[in-house]
């Protein structure tokens, strides 16, 4: 627990733009669009076609959370990937560079 | 220290753009799927099998209807109707198709037939048509919408293919021979105040079509004129496509549309084959589009400049791409089989539309009843349409 504490705290105090800051931000989108998901927003969606999900709440609000979920959903598809996929060619990169300045046996 | 910082921001910024480079070409992969998914030659596809479920689970669940119709009124009141329309035309395509499933649509089309028919009759016309449609205002009088005629008339030819009803007989017939008499004296018949539509036009036609199928009428003189009558006076010069709306005097009032030509295009393969083929490639050629392997459809082509309106949805900026039109592309891809958008716009449905499938039913949340009934029949037209192909 203390170890997987410890990993998490690395993981929040990640550099910008480093590899692990990257996977922090994917992991963040996915928290937040299951957050959505799990609220029902997805039938807020339906303003696509124009049509407001709860007349009761008015189409401005209809609109912001259908859209919302439209971000966060288009994000933890097309976004996190490209994310994870940045994460690890860093993570390559910087090994590689580390390998190559290692002084040889 | 700042050089360090640059540094680092320069190789996220390339790792991004790297790995957009590798993921974005490779998203459609994950949603792509063969058009058999979509629509079989025989049966009823499994998503065909599901859309359905879910249409006439609205039409048992009284409740779930009840919130699905305020949904739709509150925006457009056409929607209510023609959600009707595609559903009573994709069940007689169902059950032509299959025929362990005709009894539960003809069952379903009985029900919907005769509570359309009630509604028009205790609220009048006006009941499906948005809020300008004002009955002394229209330019024949009496006024009457051939967007409601047209459509009921195909919805009770579609259920007579099906199986005879007596009943429907002369309720077709009269429906058939308003729209006919109206032709005959004016040419174009209105909508709205003044505005008539190619797709309520081109519905019409094939509902005569059918009717002159079912009872041995001949109205394919009508039709050749009204054909003729297009050909000369509704062609956008740009793009040869028919306009979608024009004035009782036939001077367009808009270019052509997405979310007209589509289903117009499918018209017109009962009245023209020919001409419905070439409109259909113009359109393909025109408003058909594909992003990263995701079809769409422009609601305008690039030569004519239209507002996003209650037809079209939302229009995507930049991408240009049409809820509206995108949906009822899925009908002129099924309909002249080009397998190859139908696969790539099935693969932005998934990916773009928000499917919900439960129990057996499948919905789209970014869609509607009317959107999803248009789905459906997309996934099951064709065998009406064979019921009523051109003589030679």
């Amino acid at each position: 627990m203390k170890e997987t504490s410890s990993k998490f705290g690395r993981l929040i105090g990640a550099d910008f733009l480093s590899p692990k800051d990257f996977v922090r931000h994917a992991v963040l989108i996915l928290v937040l669009f299951a957050v959505a998901h799990l609220c029902g927003l997805r039938e807020f969606t339906t303003i696509i076609s124009g049509t407001m999900a709860s007349p009761a709440l008015g189409a401005g609000t209809c609109a912001l959370l259908g859209m919302g979920y439209m971000a966060l959903y288009f994000g933890a598809v097309v976004f996190v990937p490209i994310l994870l996929i940045a994460a690890g060619l860093l993570a390559l990169w910087e090994k590689v560079r580390a390998a190559s300045r290692r002084p040889l046996p | 220290m700042a050089k360090l910082l640059f540094k680092r921001i320069g190789f996220g910024l390339l790792a991004v753009i790297v790995a957009s480079a590798l993921w974005l070409p490779c998203v459609h992969l994950f949603f792509q799927k063969p058009a058999t998914e979509f629509r079989t030659a025989v049966g009823v596809s499994p998503m065909g099998k599901a859309l359905a479920a879910r249409q006439l689970k609205l039409w048992t669940d009284l409740a779930s209807r009840e919130v699905e119709l305020r949904r739709m009124r509150g925006s457009n009141a056409e929607w209510d109707f023609m959600g009707r329309s595609f559903l009573v035309w994709a069940l007689a395509n169902i059950g032509l198709r299959d025929a362990a499933q005709k009894p539960a649509c003809l069952n379903a089309m009985d029900r919907i037939i005769e509570e359309t028919l009630k509604l028009e009759r205790e609220k009048g016309m006006c009941h499906f048509l948005m809020n300008y449609a004002k009955p002394d205002i229209y330019r024949v009088q009496p006024a009457r919408s051939l967007f409601v005629d047209g459509e009921i008339a195909l919805m009770l030819a579609a259920r007579r293919t099906l199986e005879e009803k007596v009943e429907l007989k002369p309720l077709l017939a009269e429906r058939v021979k308003c729209i006919a008499d109206g032709l005959q004296a004016n040419q174009v018949l209105e909508s709205y105040p003044n505005e008539c539509w190619t797709f309520d036009h081109a519905v019409a036609l094939a509902a005569m079509r059918l009717a002159d199928n079912l009872d041995g009428s001949d109205h394919s003189e009508i039709i050749s004129n009204w054909l003729a009558f297009a050909k000369r006076k509704l062609v956008h010069p740009g793009t040869g496509l028919l306009v979608s709306s024009f004035t009782v005097d036939g001077t367009p009032l808009d270019g052509p549309e997405g979310s007209s030509i589509w289903l117009v295009a499918h018209c017109l393969q009962v009245l023209d084959p020919a001409f419905a083929r070439d409109q259909y490639d113009r359109a393909r050629r025109e408003l058909a589009q594909s992003h990263c392997g995701f079809g769409s459809a422009r609601e305008w082509p690039a030569s004519w400049h239209g507002p996003a309106d209650i037809d079209s949805g939302p229009i995507i900026p930049v991408l240009n791409i049409s809820a509206g039109s995108s949906g009822l592309a899925l009908v002129g891809a099924a309909a002249f089989g080009d397998d190859e958008y139908l696969a790539k716009l099935a693969a932005t449905l998934d990916f773009a539309a928000f499917p919900k499938g439960e129990r057996g039913e499948l919905q789209y949340c970014a869609s509607n009843q009317v959107g999803d009934a248009v789905m459906l029949y997309a996934t099951v037209l064709g065998p009406l349409w064979a019921k009523a192909e051109v003589k030679p």
